[in-house]
């Protein structure tokens, strides 16, 4: 007796998107390679590592290519077109949070 | 490095300086990378050039005669660590993971130079900590970001996930005001009832600490968990992350079921209607290496569907957040960061409750409020820092009703008129704290640290009703008025000290501090009402059982006091208005007929003593294939010092009245002497409460369990974390929020001698929590979900007895069942993100789905516990009637909510 009509559909969409991006799927992550049986000293441990994969993928500050890196440390990188979608994303998202701050804002009457 | 002891003498010199004039910083936000290098024989290398290179640049140390170096003080990041030296090849560790109070130690091996210049490792495996006695949760920046983590409070929903916390109670410690809530070690809880009041962006997180077991004397204010929300600053490098988050109704799942339904037909799914949630960030160099910014703007808007018959609910929130961080020379950080946000809401409830309240019975709600904190951090060689901070937080909330009107009751349960009252609520937090941390080495290896904090925190509430009063009418005519209001504040006032050593002998570390905390409460009269002093140990140890570093057991016994919060003693302060009731006339005269007074009847004691829990634990941890890590805690808490009030001189009688649920007589108890003694109470501390003429009670409530975790490092697309948990939490005083200090549980032996041992309510003997994620190769399709199965909450069976019968103030709840006697549904919840990335160089970008609850579960998480019934009246006047055990509440639905991100 659960009503699940809408949400399913929802949820369908979803899953066909998600399908989709499987069938086309964007360029991998750029992962760092690391030396198979290479011994770490972690604490006072010696460890003995298998071929792992490092930091989380998921972190914005995982994927840099050393080239990419270096633009993102130089005002430059704000002529690029990545910079100019960030300031221009940023710029809108700041004016529409004071615009909110000043229009959605309820105030005490006793204030 | 080496230093001798007369220079502990003048830390401690330094740390009393530091007490008079500011206050320390208790909670490092940094960790230290320490080590060693040394050759392919083993041998200690001094001379080597260490290079610890960080988000905001590079510091550099030469190897000391030992071969030893040691990095303080860096921010919480991720760090690459080299070493060189003429004639070898340069070693390097990347890729370092570093937490706030961690230790990260490295041996750096140099070979002889020979073909490959350069010997590159990275660094991901669990680390564990043989010097430390606690044992803590993190959350990282890879989980926060990865995982379908609750963001409606950040603070506490976070402490939710650790293991051992549940609904807001860490080991059996109280929901919520028993935790210390950081963030960035600002103290973010009310200081009135200790509960969380600011609210953040869940994006501004770096990384979340939460700390329960084993807490150095550094950490106090808690008697559950700490709970460190660390933000993001920027670096050398310009990062970025958009971030927009929609859901509606269409996308909520229905999980009632015909049976929940069959039994109470007012229960509906309830859930949000709509949400528009939008974070930009921005962060960067200012100045390289010198000088770096951080901003964050988020307008999160939400709409629910709140339970009875209100259609709506809103709340608009702007948040901005700016971070500067100034490194004038590599040993100095000077930091400031600020927020300002709204909190703004439609539809709360007000005099008339959830069953009843339309939309125009509502109130609306005004709170803004700002945070700051101001640091500087000076790292004085390889051996020592210094922090101070200045932090705080203003805000206010004020509460407005939509329609003006007084509230109108009627005797048949239906309500017209507005929400009935107005309210402004106001706090002021400041803080101001300084450690000094150093290493010693004598008679083995010293790390000393000393801290002072001094806090002020301002409250004051007022409350008035619409129009000066509410109305009782009787059967639709004029009836009874009754008019109240209020106006009270008070001042906390702590100061503490702390000093802790973690001295390392060979493979075992003891643990030894002390922690010191005055807290006084002042009232606006000026007159201090709250006075208590008191010393807490902290001691443990910690055994590196083989050596390597690998598995450690270690051991902790501490005392750990609450904070300091004004509801303890609120109820003593002037201010209260007389409680006046009016006859009214047809045409609404008000005839004043009674009035009682408003002078508060309590009185603080004199010897009172602050809420503490006592901890005892002992665990073992394991690292094994690099990347595993396992540890089973067995942990013992154990409450005293409750606060909380009593009736002075009161004399009892027993009295019978009938078991509703077993037909039997039940003792109760009147009050004897009523007539012939003022009406007075004692606010201090009741471990033992005697009731003349009932008998004694000793309060209580204690915590057992054990806990078991079974934590994965990212690796091969892979993490997780397992954890299982076995506990018992039993008394006769619930860890709810305010049940330990303002219940008025003990003013009358009903409430605390009749039925009171058992299972506290938020007792859960079965805890089980799965936080897995994978990330698919080629397809780059992550998964990541939060499993949690545990025990539902208590509840005991009750018959409500009108005042008249005991001869006391109002009707009484009574337990008619042990305590404990009945539990709500075993829950099992699955939240599940499902995320679609795509890279192209430096950015990332994905779309995701939220699926809370995904599997819908329709969990009844409370029943009706009263017998024989409880009867709730419709707005058309039908009524519904609930048997005992009928469900009065039933879970979140499913709920997907899809986002997009840009990050880099």
């Amino acid at each position: 007796m659960y009503r699940h009509s809408l949400a399913f559909r929802w949820t369908a969409l979803g899953s066909m998107a998600l399908v989709a991006s499987l069938l086309f799927p964007g360029q991998a992550a750029a992962e760092p390679s690391v030396p198979t049986s290479s011994v770490l000293q972690t604490g006072r441990a010696v460890v003995t590592r298998q071929a792992v994969t490092l930091k989380a993928p998921q972190a914005p500050k995982a994927s840099a290519s050393a080239a990419t890196q270096s633009n993102l440390e130089s005002k430059s990188f704000f002529k690029t077109k990545a910079g100019a979608a960030t300031l221009i994303l940023f710029g809108a998202g700041v004016g529409y949070a004071v615009y909110s701050s000043s229009n959605d804002r309820i105030r005490g009457a006793n204030r | 490095m080496v230093t001798n002891m007369s220079t502990i003498f003048r830390a401690c010199v330094t740390a009393l300086v530091l007490l008079i004039g500011a206050s320390a910083s208790a909670q490092s936000l940094s960790g230290t990378i320490a080590g060693q290098v040394v050759d392919a024989q083993g041998q200690v290398l001094p001379g080597a050039t260490v290079t610890v290179t960080g988000r905001t640049g590079s510091r550099t140390q030469t190897s000391d005669e030992t071969g030893s170096f040691r990095f303080l003080a860096l921010e919480p990041g991720v760090y690459n660590l080299k070493a060189e030296l003429s004639g070898f090849q340069v070693a390097e560790e990347n890729g370092i993971a570093l937490s706030i109070s961690s230790v990260a130690q490295f041996k750096l091996t140099l070979n002889l130079s020979g073909v490959a210049e350069t010997v590159q490792v990275t660094a991901n495996a669990m680390v564990v900590d043989t010097t430390t006695t606690r044992t803590e949760a993190k959350l990282s920046q890879d989980l926060l970001f990865a995982m379908p983590l609750s963001r409606t409070n950040a603070a506490t929903s976070l402490l939710n996930y650790a293991p051992g916390v549940n609904s807001g109670s860490a080991f059996g410690g109280s929901a919520d005001s028993g935790n210390a809530l950081l963030l960035d070690g600002v103290d973010t809880r009310d200081p009135e009832g200790g509960t969380a009041w600011t609210f953040f962006n869940f994006n501004i997180v770096e990384e979340v600490q939460v700390g329960a077991l084993g807490q150095p004397a550094e950490y106090g204010g808690f008697s559950g968990a700490v709970v460190n929300s660390i933000t993001k600053s920027g670096g050398n490098r310009y990062s970025s992350l958009f971030e927009y988050r929609y859901t509606n109704k269409s996308l909520r799942g229905d999980n009632v079921s015909a049976d929940v339904r069959r039994q109470n037909a007012t229960i509906r799914s309830t859930g949000v209607d709509k949400l528009n949630d939008y974070t930009v960030q921005l962060g960067g160099p200012l100045k390289r290496d010198k000088a770096f910014f951080f901003a964050s703007i988020q307008r999160y808007a939400i709409e629910q569907d709140p339970d009875g018959p209100r259609t709506i609910r809103t709340e608009v929130s702007p948040r901005f957040n700016l971070k500067f961080t100034f490194q004038p020379t590599s040993s100095d950080t000077l930091s400031a960061n600020v927020q300002y946000d709204q909190y703004n809401q439609t539809g709360r409830t007000g005099l008339i409750g959830t069953s009843n309240a339309l939309d125009s019975q509502t109130l609306q709600q005004d709170s803004p409020e700002i945070i700051w904190n101001g640091q500087y951090r000076k790292v004085l060689g390889s051996s020592s820092f210094f922090e101070t901070k200045f932090t705080g937080w203003w805000g206010y909330f004020d509460l407005d009703p939509v329609n003006p009107a007084s509230t109108r009751f009627d005797s048949s349960g239906l309500a017209t008129g507005g929400a009935g009252y107005s309210a402004q609520y106001d706090r002021v937090r400041n803080q101001v704290n300084a450690s000094l941390n150093r290493y010693v080495k004598a008679g083995g290896t010293h790390n000393f640290k000393f801290g002072v904090e001094i806090e002020r925190s301002n409250i004051r509430n007022r409350f008035a009703y619409s129009g000066g009063v509410y109305f009782y009418d009787y059967g639709g005519a004029p009836y009874l008025a009754y008019g109240y209001s209020y106006d009270v504040e008070g001042m906390n006032k702590r100061q503490s000290a702390y000093a802790q050593d973690q001295w390392t002998i060979g493979r075992f570390t003891a643990n030894i501090g002390v922690r010191y905390d005055g807290i006084r409460g002042e009232g606006s009269d000026g007159r201090e009402y709250y006075n208590t002093s008191q010393f807490a140990p902290r001691l443990g140890g910690a055994l590196d059982i083989t050596g390597r570093g690998t598995s450690v057991l270690r051991a902790f016994y501490g005392h750990l006091y609450d904070g300091a919060v004004f509801s303890t003693w609120n109820r003593a302060v002037p201010g209260i208005g007389d409680r006046v009731t009016f006859d009214v006339s047809p045409t609404n005269r008000l005839t004043e007929i009674d009035r009682v007074s408003g002078a508060s009847k309590y009185t603080v004691a004199d010897d009172i003593s602050h809420p503490r829990t006592d901890e005892f634990n002992i665990a073992f941890e394991q690292q094994f294939r690099g990347v595993w890590k396992a540890s089973a805690t067995y942990i013992q808490r154990t409450n005293r010092n409750f606060v909380n009030s009593t009736l002075i001189g009161g004399q009892w009688s027993p009295i019978t009245i009938n078991n509703p649920k077993t037909n039997t007589p039940l003792t109760m108890y009147r009050w004897a002497n009523r007539a012939s003694i003022p009406q007075r109470f004692l606010i201090g501390n009741v471990d033992a409460v005697n009731f003349p003429g009932a008998g004694d009670v000793d309060i209580y409530r204690d915590y057992r369990g054990v806990m078991f975790v079974l934590s994965r490092a990212y690796a091969n697309r892979f993490n997780g974390q397992l954890s299982y948990v076995f506990s018992k939490t039993t008394g006769n005083l619930p860890s709810s929020s305010s049940g330990g200090f303002n219940s008025s549980q003990f003013e009358t032996p009903n409430l605390s001698l009749i039925n009171r041992d058992g299972r506290v309510p938020l007792d859960r003997p079965h805890e089980f929590k799965a936080l897995i994620g994978y990330q698919i190769p080629k397809v780059e399709v992550a998964f990541n979900g939060y499993f949690r199965a545990l025990s539902g909450t208590t509840y005991t069976g009750f018959t409500r007895v009108s005042s008249g019968v005991f001869n006391w103030n109002a009707s009484n709840d009574v337990f008619i069942e042990p305590q404990g006697s009945n539990r709500n549904d075993f829950i099992r919840i699955l939240d599940l993100r499902v995320e679609k990335v795509f890279n192209a160089g430096v950015n990332r970008f994905g779309v995701y789905a939220d699926l809370e609850n995904a599997l819908n579960a329709g969990v009844v998480t409370g029943r009706n516990a009263r017998w024989p019934s409880n009867t709730l009246t419709n707005l058309d006047g039908s009524r519904v009637v609930l048997l005992p055990g009928y469900a009065t509440a039933v879970a979140a639905p499913r709920q997907i909510t899809i986002g997009a991100r840009w990050s880099f």
